[in-house]
């Protein structure tokens, strides 16, 4: 008999090949996977990779990256939830802007919570490419504020 | 008076969407919080709002304070609750949430600050004339008073930690060698615990039935008790099957224990719903135990047999409302069981975490689940093991009964290991079936399956 993890298993297997069709009959059983012929493999928007020191990976996708993002972008997330402020105070300028090289370390913006102003810094090096967050909005723990483009 | 707009809810599992519930019903809009593993978790779902505070450890989510009363505030919640277990019985946390401008939906920080603090509440309770296990005037300090008192006492007697709980920091010793040997095991296991090495000592009951009384207070000063429940059937000091009323219970004990538990209450000030423990023994003397300042997890038996909501009756209270009902106006009618579903293994007890491939819940008359789970859910290593609470409700305890073993024999949970087969075998014990059991059971009716 078939198992359900038997036939995972041969699910997996047919993605990572041309095969659009396959029956197989062995005691008892008899399975048939029939799928559409794919024409591009690669998946639409690549994940971008995380570089989130000494966390869990998680597992979040840009929300505004589109396909010209495919390329590998770095995500930087919100380390605790509150307010997301751009500057230290409203009148100051933004400590980033987009087309800003910024170093691993360097204050990027405030978190606040709890009345305390929490400096955020990047945690690479990079080109801010693109803000996800506007001026003053809440942000949940692990939401992506930044994304930059890695230095080569 | 008006109750709260919207209340953030400072936990996950069960007790979230049982809370989420309540407020639905109130017209009260709902926040959840989360760690990152959760975001697909039913009270996630359920809640108007949800936001995430942190990865998937407890210290970084579910008991982080200052990420908590941010969400609160980010939100526009203007009262938490904290369900049980995490943050609900940290005093100083209900103390933030008040400096902070939240109400927090318990009782107050003093209340809880007493009710954590063992040795103290024991003192309260001996000066309004509330009998205690007999044991210790407050922390012991050496050795040698432990001694002293122990042969006082006679016997075994049980050291516990002042500011233990949930079974931990507790050690039974049958004479002096042992005493001598114990008191530093137990004060090095207290400080590692717990954080403070405080230990007091009490006389220890083998055959003792654990009944609880379930209290309710508003701010006036008015204190109802709703009854009692035995949660006799434990393993290692965790309950597994709670009932009411208690079997075997005379009403004029059931009334004497109640009135006990009122003013127990009334010893410390008591606010909002709490619950005090009582160890009763074979000749039916209840010894108060401790008071736990918060809903707790068996609260659906006593809302099966009085019909009134807690977590309601907790939100009303918190917002300033009076109880609105005297002592003589509650009734209880039939009888309940609550059977704990935990993701374990029947028989001992090792965790099963892990996919619940398929779950089917039973239902028909008399029947409640409380769950957060379905078919899917990942019962995670991160939390504590409680999948679902079984609760049936009947005319009488043996009704109850045979509705639990149908209820029992319905529920379907395929993936994980659960405690199912150790319940349909208490169903099944005649010892259980008469009323003839104690805080022993549980490891003597495993002791007859090995």
């Amino acid at each position: 008999m078939m198992e359900l993890d038997d036939l995972k298993e041969l699910i997996n297997f047919l993605k990572n090949t041309d095969i659009t069709e396959v029956s197989i009959e062995t005691e008892g059983t008899k399975v048939r996977l029939k799928r559409e012929h794919l024409i591009a493999k690669a998946p639409k928007a690549a994940p971008a990779p995380m570089h989130v020191e000494g966390k869990e990976e998680h597992p979040h996708v840009p929300a505004h990256a589109d396909e010209d993002d495919s390329h590998r972008l770095i995500t930087i997330t919100a380390p605790l939830v509150g307010t997301f402020y751009r500057s230290p105070s409203p009148e100051a300028a933004a400590f980033v802007e987009i087309g800003d090289r910024v170093k691993k370390g360097q204050v990027i913006c405030i978190i606040e919570a709890m009345k305390l102003m929490n400096e955020i810094e990047s945690e690479a090096d990079g080109v801010v490419s693109r803000v996800l967050v506007d001026n003053s909005q809440p942000v949940e723990y692990g939401e992506p504020l930044f994304l930059l483009e890695p230095i080569q | 008076m008006t109750l709260f707009d919207k209340v953030l809810i400072a936990n996950r599992g069960e007790i979230a969407v049982r809370v989420i519930r309540a407020c639905r019903e109130l017209g009260i809009k709902t926040v959840a919080v989360y760690s990152d593993v959760e975001k697909e978790s039913m009270h996630v779902r359920l809640a108007d709002e949800a936001v995430c505070i942190g990865p998937a450890s407890s210290q970084h989510s579910y008991l982080n304070i200052p990420g908590l009363l941010t969400a609160a505030e980010i939100t526009d919640a203007s009262a938490i609750h904290p369900g049980y277990g995490f943050l609900s019985e940290n005093a100083n946390f209900a103390e933030t949430c008040m400096s902070s401008g939240i109400v927090f939906i318990g009782p107050s920080p003093e209340n809880i600050r007493v009710g954590g603090d063992k040795s103290r509440a024991r003192d309260a309770m001996k000066k309004k004339g509330v009998p205690v296990v007999p044991g210790s005037d407050g922390v012991i300090d050496s050795e040698e008073e432990a001694v002293k008192i122990a042969k006082k006492l006679g016997y075994p007697v049980m050291f516990k930690a002042a500011h233990g709980g949930g079974g931990r920091g507790m050690k039974v010793v049958e004479s002096e060698d042992d005493l001598r040997h114990a008191f530093n095991v137990a004060q090095r296991e207290a400080l590692t615990a717990f954080g403070i090495k405080d230990l007091y000592l009490e006389k220890f009951i083998t055959e003792l039935r654990h009944i609880e009384v379930q209290i309710v207070a508003d701010n006036e000063g008015n204190v109802v008790h709703l009854g009692e429940r035995d949660c006799s059937v434990q393993r290692r000091h965790q309950k597994l099957i709670e009932e009411s009323p208690a079997p075997m219970a005379s009403e004029k004990f059931r009334r004497k224990i109640g009135e006990l538990a009122v003013k127990a209450a009334r010893a410390i000030n008591y606010r909002n719903v709490g619950t005090v423990e009582f160890a009763v023994d074979p000749d039916w003397n209840p010894y108060f135990i401790e008071i736990n300042t918060r809903v707790q997890v068996e609260h659906p038996v006593t809302e099966a047999v009085t019909g009134i909501d807690l977590i309601k009756e907790q939100i009303r209270l918190a917002a300033g409302q009076p109880l609105g009902y005297k002592q003589a106006q509650v009734t209880t009618t039939g009888h309940a069981i609550e059977c704990r579903v935990n993701a374990e293994d029947p028989f001992t007890f090792t965790p099963s975490p892990g996919k619940i491939d398929f779950m089917f819940l039973p239902g028909g008359p008399g029947v409640r689940v409380d769950t957060a789970s379905c078919a899917g859910s990942i019962v995670s290593p991160h939390y504590d093991s409680l999948v679902a609470k079984l609760i049936v409700r009947a005319r009488d305890r043996q009704e109850a009964i045979a509705r639990m073993r149908r209820a029992l024999d319905e529920f379907i949970i395929e993936g994980i290991k659960t405690s199912i087969p150790f319940h349909q075998l208490v169903l099944k014990d005649p010892d259980f079936i008469k009323g003839n059991f104690n805080t022993g059971f549980a490891d003597r009716l495993n002791g007859k399956q090995s």
